[in-house]
């Protein structure tokens, strides 16, 4: 009887054990459900509502951690979960439909206080050493993650042909950044 | 008297006259160099860089900032305008994937870098790979000593993008050049689309 009743105990904990058990995953090791982000949204409109197309829109989605460093000098870190910090610029390409209208990005990352945050830039260059920004914003909020909309008034029309288009991202001591989502109509 | 004919008016049909001479002469042009430029291309009688679903080019624009060393032994910089710089390092070699579509041909490589330097080039590859060891540089480009920034484009290719045959690079070789004299700024790949599959006739006219 006092065997049947251990063997219990252990059937009941057994399952228990493996849900707060760090797992070990691509992403190192798993954090227990609790401890995901949730993020808080600015304030503000969404994109959604924000755009002036009446066709229907877009997301080019791209995680924090597969931005590249643009030197060799700096310190690139992975705090999990997609976000990446840098001391300095992180960039990535993006590739968008020719005559799509770029109407602006959402940008998650992670700001818990502290001086400084996590500022976002949507890029064009010419290949012959000229750029344009064609926004940038800086992070507003401190509430450990969240997201914030960039918008690009008036629309940008995409035009493959004539510039290439980047997205570079700016993190300070304390910051992560978890990635920008591109909204945009055709 | 029929109303609905539309009148032309003797100095009216002068001036189309003279359009129309001024459109044939301007078609007799002398053909431009095949090149990556669609709208040059359109113009162009004798080189009709035109995809089998009659449309032009289509792009994937690369900068140079967008590349990865393969290596962690290189040093580099970020001299500004999209452009990095060798600074130092064992590997000169940086690499971008190339997402095209299925069934795509692509056709140019067009490479911006800034070249100041008089021993050294950056170059480029479009390069395809079997994963078993095996690579195929299919067309490649160098910069030329200009002192400042100008675009090379390769020679002509014709690959037919199949994802689930190789996997595509583009490969910037920076050379030996450990300054921003010599800065590579970007690519720009000039493609067609696969054909529209012909779906409207497939089972005949029955």
């Amino acid at each position: 009887m006092k065997n049947k009743l251990f063997v219990t105990a252990i059937l009941f904990f057994l399952p228990l054990g493996f849900t707060v058990a760090a797992e070990v995953t691509s992403d190192g090791l798993k954090q227990p459900f609790e401890a995901r982000p949730i993020y808080n949204s600015a304030p503000g409109a969404d994109e959604a509502a924000l755009s002036k197309a009446t066709t229907a829109g877009f997301y080019q989605f791209i995680a924090g951690s597969a931005f590249n460093p643009r030197t060799s000098t700096q310190t690139v870190s992975y705090p999990g979960a997609g976000c990446t910090f840098s001391d300095a610029n992180l960039t990535t390409d993006v590739q968008l439909p020719d005559g799509a209208v770029l109407e602006g990005i959402r940008f998650f990352y992670y700001d818990a206080g502290g001086t400084g945050g996590v500022t976002i830039y949507m890029t064009t260059y010419d290949g012959l050493g000229n750029y344009t920004d064609i926004g940038a914003v800086g992070s507003t909020l401190e509430t450990g993650y969240s997201s914030e909309y960039l918008d690009i008034d008036p629309g940008h029309v995409v035009d493959n042909g004539s510039n290439a288009y980047v997205v570079i991202v700016n993190t300070n001591s304390g910051t992560r950044f978890c990635g920008a989502r591109i909204y945009y109509v055709q | 008297m029929n109303q609905n004919k539309r009148h032309i008016s003797p100095a009216r049909s002068l001036l189309l006259s003279a359009m129309a001479l001024g459109l044939a002469v301007g078609s007799s042009a002398v053909p431009a160099a095949p090149d990556d430029d669609g709208y040059q291309q359109e113009a162009t009688a004798t080189v009709p860089q035109k995809s089998a679903n009659g449309l032009g080019f289509k792009y994937l624009w690369l900068a140079g900032s967008t590349f990865i060393p393969v290596s962690s032994t290189s040093e580099y910089s970020y001299p500004g305008g999209g452009c990095i710089s060798k600074t130092g390092g064992s590997s000169m070699l940086f690499a971008h994937k190339v997402m095209l579509p299925a069934g795509a041909t692509a056709k140019y490589v067009r490479l911006y870098a800034y070249d100041d330097s008089v021993s050294d080039e950056v170059s480029v590859y479009f390069t395809t790979y079997n994963a078993s060891g095996a690579f195929n540089e299919l067309t490649t480009v160098a910069s030329s000593t200009t002192g400042g920034h100008d675009s090379v484009l390769s020679p002509e290719l014709d690959y037919v993008v199949n994802p689930g045959a190789a996997p595509i690079n583009i490969v910037a070789n920076l050379g030996s050049q450990n300054d921003s004299t010599l800065r590579f700024c970007g690519v720009r790949i000039a493609y067609f689309d696969a054909p529209l599959p012909n779906n409207i006739f497939r089972n005949g006219f029955e």
